[in-house]
């Protein structure tokens, strides 16, 4: 049961409330009112980036076999399981970035005001106690959802055969 | 398993974990400067002294490499231990008097003006950087020399080292921030080890973003395709949008 934040690029509006959303999950208080005040504030761990008139938010990927998992020296990245997420112990960070040169999605970044680097860790403390990851309960359109991998492949493979049945359909 | 006494806590724990491990799960706050979980204890800083009694008698170790043994009793907070962590920062306050983390730690215990003059050293000679840099990341540039009040971290002969990767976890992990790292025209400096080391260039959007030495030192270590080396992190995120906005959906 590999839960991943599935990312559908049509619905996204780059409104950058998935941003504030997990600044704010991410900031000390949880509060978004008191989060702006905070030394060093607290910053999302996912961005929006523009192509080509399209928004298209990326957050870790939590890869099976993790670059950043495999190169850390002091083992404080790691995958909490064999399918969870992939998490940083920011007490054992030494902040030698080698996180930041072998990640294909360029996901981890260093911390504002602070020497330590950060990363998307899926909300694992909200999945825990039931809820979505705050940039998907956040996001306005439904562009961002939180799905379990094995059933995303099963409900593509699922509208793609709908289509074929309406089409056989509307021809007869 | 044993069982030991932390200010008035009975704990269970594994047989020789350091004490500040311990205290940490507990949440008493000892102060350090020279531990780091990653990394051995070193018990230089002397900052985490508590008082252990064992078998009646009380003595002063460093809770950062005093093993739990069972039957322990240990104070973080008495009479003697603070008056002990004053003398130490008193001490090191003399020593480096304008590092903030020194005189914050002052202001906290109470330190007013150090008996033994101010000084304007910058390093507490905790060792950080020369741990982290022999037992993480392995490359060994730079080390203990000279002894005594001589004593200070070197690259050997205190020429530039062939060595050092520059991935700056030295200067990430210092304490009093003595280890500055500068990135100036595709080069990263830095001055306390007397070395430069050349960064790489992003091939899509030409700005410089990691040490070419560092860059070599992880391919060595992990297969990963030549890419990912060749582009800053910025570029490869926003290389992977325009292959997720092409498919419509990750």
């Amino acid at each position: 049961m590999k839960g991943i934040i599935f990312v559908d690029v049509g619905k996204c509006l780059g409104c950058r409330t998935c941003e504030i959303e997990c600044a704010v999950a991410h900031s000390q208080s949880k509060n978004l009112f008191e989060a702006i005040n905070e030394v060093p504030s607290s910053q999302p761990r996912v961005s929006v980036s523009e192509v080509e008139g399209l928004s298209v938010p990326i957050q870790c990927r939590h890869c099976e076999a993790a670059p950043c998992v495999a190169i850390c020296p002091t083992g404080a990245i790691s995958k909490r399981g064999l399918e969870g997420p992939v998490t940083i112990d920011e007490k054992l960070c030494v902040g030698c970035r080698s996180c930041l040169a072998v990640c294909p999605y360029g996901v981890p970044q260093v911390k504002r005001g602070g020497k330590l680097v950060t990363k998307c860790d899926l909300c694992f403390e909200r999945l825990e106690l039931g809820q979505e990851p705050a940039c998907v309960a956040g996001c306005p359109t439904g562009a961002l959802q939180y799905r379990i991998i094995s059933e995303i492949g099963q409900e593509i493979r699922k509208e793609v055969l709908s289509r074929f049945t309406f089409e056989s359909g509307t021809s007869e | 398993m044993v069982s030991l006494t932390i200010d008035g806590n009975v704990v269970q724990a594994e047989e020789r974990t350091p004490l500040i491990k311990i205290a940490e799960k507990l949440g008493i706050r000892i102060p350090t400067l020279c531990y780091h979980p990653a990394l051995e204890p070193y018990g230089t800083c002397r900052l985490c002294t508590v008082e252990v009694v064992k078998k009646g008698r009380a003595r002063l170790v460093t809770a950062c490499n005093y093993p739990a043994e069972e039957g322990i009793v240990v104070h973080t907070k008495s009479e003697r231990v603070i008056k002990a962590r004053k003398l130490i920062i008193e001490l090191l306050l003399s020593r480096c008097s304008k590092a903030k983390v020194i005189q914050e730690l002052a202001e906290e215990y109470g330190v007013k003006e150090p008996r033994f003059g101010e000084g304007d050293e910058d390093c507490i000679l905790c060792g950080l950087c020369v741990r982290v840099c022999s037992e993480i990341v392995g490359a060994n540039a730079i080390s203990f020399t000279s002894r005594g009040i001589d004593r200070e971290v070197s690259t050997p002969f205190h020429i530039a080292s062939e060595e050092c990767i520059g991935c700056g976890a030295c200067a990430y992990l210092c304490p009093t921030d003595a280890i500055k790292l500068e990135d100036i025209k595709g080069t990263r400096k830095i001055e306390r080890w007397d070395t430069s080391r050349p960064l790489q260039r992003c091939s899509i959007c030409g700005n410089y973003f990691a040490p070419v030495a560092q860059l070599e030192y992880i391919k060595n270590r992990l297969n990963l395709p030549e890419e990912i080396f060749q582009n800053c992190p910025n570029c490869r995120r926003k290389s992977y949008a325009e292959q997720v906005a092409a498919l419509g959906h990750i």
